[in-house]
C-alpha cells in the first residue's frame, strides 16, 4: 500500500511556529506529525532562583497575546506555595482583568486568525474587504477588552500590575465606573459576532474527544476550581502531575501532554464548555444552543462558537463584577 | 498625482512571544488604514499569504538562538532595504538571553526528558549581532504608537521621532511623585529608556526595566541608591538580569553584583 506525505513547512494564522505532516494511504489519513519548531526559551530552567514576586513579570512573556493567563498562573502558583488566598473584590478584580484579556485574546483568534479559514481568505485583512463591518465591529469590541486590560492590568501586554496577592494598584470605582458602558457595548458587539460565526459554514465532523477541563463549584472557571474531565477525571490542580505527563518527542520542541494511561485530550473553550455549560446561566445556555452550540459537542470546527459565547460571557460577568 | 506603489513590508520572528508583532494587530484604529497603506507580503502570524522578498522593511521580533535563525536573519536582511528589530528579543536577546549566563546543557536538561533532540545554541543573540540593523526599538513589549512612528517615518526617509531620555523624564513631565523619594520602592527608571509613559510608577511600583537601558544609563549611580534603600546585592544583580540582561550596560551592572546565575 502507498502512503504518501503531505507535509506544510510553516502553519500559518497561528500563534508560535509549526510545521504538520500527514500520512496517507488510500485517501485516508493514516498518521501525522505535529511539529513545534519554534526555540526553546526554557522558562522552567530560568525561573529558578528568581524571586518569587518577579514569576508574573516573566511568565507573561511565554505569550504576548495571553499574557494574563500566564500571569494568573504564575500567581495563583506562588499564592498556593505560600499559603495565600486572594478573597472578595480583589479576587473580583482579577476575574474582571481576565475577562477583558478573553474579550482581546478570543477575539483576535476568531476574527483576525480563524475566519478567514472558514470563509476562504488569506486573512483578515482581504476579508475586509467584502465583510468590512463585521471586521470592524471585531476589533471594536478586542478593543473594549484592551481597555480592561488597560485600566486593571495598566497596559495591554505583560500588564504591570498583577502582583503575587492581589494589584500593585487598585482602581479607584470612579476610574472603574466607565467600564460598565464600555462592556454594554461590548456585549451588543459580541453578541452580533456570535451570531456570524454561527452562519459559517461547518464539516459534519465528530470525535470521541476526551475533554478537559478546569470546573468549578459554582462559576464559570476562570483562574480557580478541579480538572474535570468528560470522562470522570476529577483531580486537585496540584494532583496535575499524578494524571498527566509531558512526553518530548523528538519532532517537536514542545512537550506533548497525555492523560496517563488514557492518551490525548481536548482543551480549550470547546472544553471548557463542554464541561461548565450550566455555569453560563440560562440565558446564555438558551442562547448557545440556538447557534448550534449543544453540550457534549464533538465537532472541533465549531470551537469557534464556544470561543464566541465565552466571549459574550466575559462581557457579562465583567459588568457583573 | 501618480499613486506610488505601496511600500512591501514584511515580519519575521522566532524566539520570542509573538507580542511585538502582533501590536500591528493591536493597532485597532489604525489597523485597516494601515494596511491600506502599506503592502504586507509577508506575515505568517497573520496571513497566509507569504511572498518572497524583495521587501521595503522589514520588521524583526526574534532573537537568534540556533542555526537556522542565524540563516534566516541573513536572508531577511538581504531581502529588505531598511531592517527594524522590534522589542527586547531582538534588540537586547530577550528573556531567553538568561542561557547566556548559564551552562545552556544543564538548561536543556532542566526542561526536557531527551536533551538529544534539543539544537539550540549557547547564546540567544540581538539581530545587530548578526547584521546590520537600521532602527531599534527595545521595549518588552513595544508599544504601538512607537511602532507606528518607527513604520511611517522609515518609509518616508526620515529619522523616527523617539527621544532618548530616561522613564524619570516621562514622571517629571507627568508630575507623578517619584517612588523611590516617597516610598522607598527601589526603581529602574533612572538608567531605562522611555516609551511606556512611566506607567510602573503611576501604578505606585518601581520600574522593572522593561523597555531597555537608557543611552547613558548611570547604572553604578543607580545602584548605590539601591543599596541605600536598602537593596541587598542579589536583589541588585537580579533587577539587571531579566528582559534587557544582554543589553551592554545592564549586563556589565548585574556583573558587578554577583556573577552567579540566579538560575543555578
Ligand atoms: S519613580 Fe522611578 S522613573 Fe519615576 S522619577 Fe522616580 S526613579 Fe525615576
Ligand atoms: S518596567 Fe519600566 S519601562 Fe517597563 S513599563 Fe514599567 S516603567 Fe515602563
Amino acid at each position: 500500500m502507498a502512503t504518501k506525505t503531505l507535509r506544510v513547512d510553516y502553519l500559518t494564522r497561528v500563534e508560535g511556529e509549526g510545521a504538520l505532516e500527514l500520512d496517507i494511504a488510500e485517501g485516508a489519513v493514516v498518521g501525522g506529525r505535529l511539529s513545534i519548531f519554534e526555540p526553546p526559551r526554557f522558562f522552567e530552567a530560568l525561573l529558578r532562583g528568581r524571586d518569587c514576586t518577579e514569576v508574573p513579570d516573566i511568565t507573561a512573556r511565554i505569550c504576548g497575546i495571553c499574557p494574563v493567563a500566564y500571569q494568573m498562573s504564575a500567581a495563583y502558583a506562588v499564592e498556593s506555595a505560600l499559603g495565600i488566598m486572594v478573597e472578595g473584590p480583589l479576587r473580583a478584580l482579577r476575574r474582571l482583568l481576565y475577562c477583558g484579556e478573553w474579550i482581546e485574546s478570543h477575539v483576535l483568534h476568531m476574527v483576525l486568525l480563524h475566519a478567514p479559514d472558514f470563509l476562504g481568505f488569506p486573512d483578515a485583512i482581504s476579508m475586509a474587504a467584502s465583510h468590512g463591518e463585521t471586521v470592524r465591529r471585531g476589533l471594536a469590541l478586542k478593543k473594549a477588552g484592551n481597555e480592561v486590560l488597560r485600566l486593571l492590568g495598566r497596559r495591554e501586554v505583560h500588564p504591570i500590575n498583577v502582583r503575587v496577592g492581589g494589584f500593585y494598584r487598585v482602581p479607584s470605582r470612579a476610574e472603574l465606573a466607565p467600564l460598565a458602558a464600555t462592556l454594554e457595548a461590548a456585549r451588543e458587539q459580541a453578541v452580533a459576532l456570535a451570531r456570524w460565526v454561527a452562519t459559517f459554514p461547518f464539516p459534519d465532523f465528530k470525535r470521541d474527544y476526551e475533554f478537559v477541563a478546569l470546573r468549578h463549584a459554582d462559576e464559570y472557571p476562570l483562574n480557580e476550581g478541579r480538572i474535570g474531565s468528560s470522562r470522570g477525571l476529577d483531580i486537585n490542580v496540584a494532583d496535575y502531575e499524578s494524571a498527566f505527563e509531558e512526553r518530548h518527542v523528538p519532532h517537536s520542541t514542545a512537550l506533548q501532554s497525555v492523560l496517563r494511561g488514557r492518551g490525548s485530550y481536548f482543551v480549550r473553550p470547546l472544553a471548557r464548555f463542554n464541561l461548565n455549560h450550566d455555569r453560563l446561566g440560562p440565558g446564555l445556555e438558551a442562547f448557545a444552543a440556538g447557534l448550534g452550540l449543544e453540550p457534549g459537542c464533538r465537532n472541533p470546527y465549531r470551537s469557534i462558537l464556544a470561543h464566541a459565547i465565552e466571549v459574550v460571557y466575559a462581557c457579562e460577568e465583567g459588568l457583573r463584577v | 498625482m501618480e499613486a506610488r506603489p505601496r511600500p512591501v513590508v514584511a515580519v519575521w520572528k522566532f524566539a520570542s512571544c509573538d507580542d511585538c508583532q502582533f501590536s500591528l494587530l493591536d493597532c485597532e484604529d489604525e489597523l485597516l488604514a494601515l494596511a491600506g497603506a502599506i503592502d504586507i507580503a509577508y506575515f505568517a502570524e497573520a496571513s497566509s499569504t507569504l511572498r518572497s522578498g524583495p521587501y521595503d522593511l522589514s520588521l524583526v521580533e526574534w532573537s537568534v538562538t540556533t542555526t537556522e535563525d542565524e540563516r534566516r536573519i541573513r536572508r531577511a536582511r538581504a531581502d529588505s532595504k531598511q531592517l527594524v528589530t522590534i522589542g527586547a528579543c531582538a534588540t537586547a536577546g530577550g528573556i531567553q538571553s538568561l542561557r547566556n549566563f548559564a551552562d545552556v546543557k544543564e538548561y536543556i536538561e532542566a526542561v526536557y526528558a531527551s536533551p538529544e533532540y534539543i539544537r539550540t545554541l549557547a547564546a540567544s543573540t540581538p539581530i545587530a549581532a548578526h547584521v546590520p540593523v537600521d532602527f531599534e526599538l527595545r521595549d518588552c513589549p513595544i508599544n504601538k504608537h512607537q511602532l507606528l512612528e518607527v513604520i511611517s517615518a522609515l518609509l518616508a526617509g526620515c529619522k523616527p521621532a523617539i527621544a532618548d531620555e530616561s522613564v524619570c523624564v516621562a514622571c517629571k513631565k507627568r508630575g507623578t511623585p517619584c517612588v523611590m523619594v516617597a516610598h522607598g520602592t527601589p526603581c529602574l527608571g533612572p538608567v531605562t529608556h522611555t516609551g511606556c509613559g512611566a506607567i510602573c510608577s503611576s501604578y505606585g511600583r518601581g520600574c522593572y526595566g522593561c523597555y531597555g537601558p537608557a543611552e547613558a544609563a548611570n547604572t553604578a549611580a543607580l545602584a548605590r541608591t539601591w543599596q541605600a534603600l536598602g537593596a541587598d546585592r542579589r536583589s541588585i544583580h537580579r533587577a539587571f538580569r531579566s528582559f534587557n540582561a544582554a543589553a551592554e550596560s545592564f549586563r556589565k551592572e548585574s556583573e558587578a553584583h554577583g556573577d552567579e546565575n540566579p538560575s543555578r
